[in-house]
């Protein structure tokens, strides 16, 4: 099955809504000192959310009737779904190297991260988890003892 | 100014900063040949790297960065026909043919001469007009730099995607972005969720690296392939490179392209890319040779590739002066500039006067080392398209981490660039480009500020911006910007322009 998106049509509507949603979260967010004069924290941000208002209205109607269907480049619905998914599983090995950073300290973590992105790419060849971890090494020797910077 | 180059050149003239300088052009040129790399994520990259050293050292170390990545991209095009960076297109048309005749080495001599003298070119063109411009701008107050702010805005955001209304809409998701944590006039906190760690806003840095680095890899990712096995077999180079009269007899050409490239670097939202085909065009049509262009004609690549490295001093030229940037690499230049303390406008000039002019200075000296370094390690260089994208991967990851880390000895910012590159890939997803969001981070704090500051004055009232004439003209020129970009996206259309579907960045 081809898949075909309009992305001015969805990218309007997603931030038709995130305009909508933080017109009525700056009220709450942005507390304004009592007695402050009509112009204060929250006069720029309301006026860029009715800007990003406006701009996400036009790019419906742009959406709606001047964008033809982009049916990128004959990709399939299953080659989408696993290009995706490639891009999950990278995101899910990022954040878990940033939560762990500091738990478990940069050289443990960074060279979990090489080892998994290495094995996400299908790489055998040992060299290349040798020379990543030799970087790593070197990253924080470089860090710590020429820049003096402290890892955890 | 004549003080201002001495001190400038006291400045300049050390061993570190010889050392520093020549690591970034390295860098640079190693970063712009490898595909799939770019000079914004080895500026973004090395911007912390740089953060420990003083201002003067970590800016020629970029700048390196940013000229050895313009030239770099021309070798990759030449010897692969993949051109490393998109201002490098140009110089493929006949730097690939050259070297498929067994020629390589003479085409790339040619490129990193013609990139030596634009540079060269533009370099002198940024000392000899940027101090005058910055003149110009002392008199500036708020309602200049609200309308300033939102000109660069408005241009960048009009270049950097087909879209405009997605440029900015991305202006705006910068701004939000900015935004956060404590307001500078107030001090009240904004959208911080009650998480004291949002306080202090997100860093310059964090947001550079996450939009940049982080969403880039993501991006990547799609594609899992594994590419250590399939090596793309790199060009072996002879001896025979240019000969001084090759070089002589296409002067009259290098120089046309170095005030072409010029003059299209200063105009904010053009870049490399277009100087480079624009004096292309322009020495093909004047040439007695014209048609052998397209087939390994020396003329063709000295037209291209001095024209796109001529546009790396003179687009400095709107960014030291007004804090406009040319394109996306000085959009991230703009950022590292303020992270050393450098904030362009007026005031760059006169306070840090031996700094700015070390770094025009600086120029100079890039191009001039970077001859030497493209001339004696070229054999080196065309071998580096060879390294596997896949092994850099995790190695960019550590490096943004770590970077992002030292600003505040924060774990939190590296989950601050995680989750801001996520935003960034989906923003690419959705056909937005990154650059724009960018410009919204760093200008949208600065709109919103002279923008109080100007209501303030003004007593409300929104006449400050049309009664003053540079104001006027900064919103004339915003204006015509927009209206411009319209106009030619509604001629596209009828010329039914199937570049629609070039991608985003």
């Amino acid at each position: 099955m081809k898949l075909t998106m309009n992305s001015n049509l969805i990218s309007g509507f997603i931030f038709l809504l995130l305009s909508l949603l933080i017109w009525l979260l700056i009220p709450r967010q942005i507390q304004i000192l009592e007695g402050v004069p009509q112009l204060n924290a929250q006069t720029f941000p309301k006026i860029v959310t009715g800007i990003m208002l406006v701009l996400s209205i036009v790019l419906i109607i742009q959406g709606l009737f001047f964008t033809k269907q982009e049916s990128g480049a004959q990709t399939t619905k299953k080659e989408v779904i696993r290009r995706e998914m490639n891009a999950i599983i990278m995101i899910v090995i990022f954040l878990a190297y940033a939560f762990l950073f500091e738990k478990i300290g940069f050289i443990i973590s960074s060279i979990a991260l090489c080892i998994t992105c290495l094995a996400f790419y299908k790489i055998k060849n040992w060299k290349y988890y040798l020379i990543t971890i030799t970087v790593v090494l070197f990253v924080y020797f470089i860090f710590e003892q020429v820049l003096q910077l402290d890892l955890p | 100014m004549i003080e201002g180059i001495i001190s400038g050149a006291g400045e300049l003239f050390t061993w570190e900063i010889l050392i520093a300088t020549n690591i970034g052009i390295l860098l640079g040129i190693i970063f712009g040949s490898v595909p799939g790399l770019t000079v914004d994520i080895a500026i973004a990259l090395f911007t912390p790297i740089t953060f420990a050293l003083d201002p003067t050292m970590a800016i020629l170390t970029l700048l390196g960065i940013y000229c050895g990545g313009t030239y770099g991209g021309s070798i990759t095009a030449i010897t692969i026909k993949t051109p490393g960076t998109p201002a490098a297109a140009a110089t493929l048309l006949d730097g690939h043919p050259l070297a498929e005749r067994g020629q390589a080495r003479k085409a790339l001599d040619m490129a990193i001469i013609g990139s030596v003298i634009g540079g060269v070119i533009s370099a002198l063109a940024l000392l000899t007009f940027a101090p005058q411009i910055s003149k110009l701008t002392l008199n500036f107050g708020p309602a200049e730099f609200f309308t300033l702010a939102i000109f660069g805005l408005s241009v960048i955001a009009g270049v950097s995607g087909k879209n405009i209304i997605k440029g900015l809409i991305g202006a705006c998701i910068g701004y939000y972005i900015a935004m956060i944590g404590m307001d500078s006039e107030s001090a009240v906190a904004r959208f911080t969720f009650d998480d004291f760690r949002l306080l202090e806003g997100i860093p310059l840095l964090v947001g550079l690296v996450g939009l940049f680095i982080i969403s880039e890899l993501l991006i990547k990712s799609n594609n899992r392939t594994n590419d250590v096995n399939n090596k793309t077999k790199p060009i072996t180079l002879n001896n025979d490179g240019i000969k001084w009269k090759e070089v002589k007899g296409n002067s009259k050409t290098l120089f046309r392209s170095s005030i072409i490239g010029t003059i299209v670097g200063a105009i904010p939202g053009t870049g490399g890319g277009v100087a480079a085909f624009l004096s292309y065009d322009q020495a093909k049509k004047r040439s007695k040779n014209r048609d052998k262009f397209g087939t390994g004609e020396l003329e063709g690549i000295g037209a291209a590739e001095t024209a796109n490295s001529a546009t790396t001093g003179s687009t400095l030229i709107p960014l030291l002066t007004l804090g406009i940037p040319g394109d996306g690499v000085t959009a991230i230049l703009l950022g590292s500039l303020m992270l050393h303390g450098l904030t362009p406008g007026p005031t760059l000039f006169e306070d840090h006067t031996n700094v700015i002019y070390a770094i025009m200075l600086g120029l100079l000296l890039i191009n001039i080392l970077m001859l030497l370094q493209g001339r004696y390690l070229v054999k080196w260089f065309s071998k580096i398209s060879v390294v596997p994208y896949s092994l850099l991967i995790p190695l960019i990851a550590v490096f943004s981490a770590t970077g992002s880390y030292a600003v505040n000895y924060s774990s939190f910012h590296v989950i601050l660039i995680m989750i801001i590159g996520i935003l960034g890939y989906v923003l690419f997803k959705l056909g937005f480009s990154t650059i724009p969001v960018l410009l919204g981070f760093i200008l949208g704090p600065i709109a919103e500020e002279n923008y109080r500051n100007a209501m303030v004055i003004s007593d409300g009232s929104f006449l400050i911006f049309l009664t003053r004439p540079f104001s006027l003209i900064f919103v004339i020129l915003t204006l015509m910007t927009i209206i411009t970009f319209f106009i030619n996206n509604i001629r596209k259309k009828e010329n039914g322009d199937s570049s629609q579907k070039l991608s985003q960045r």
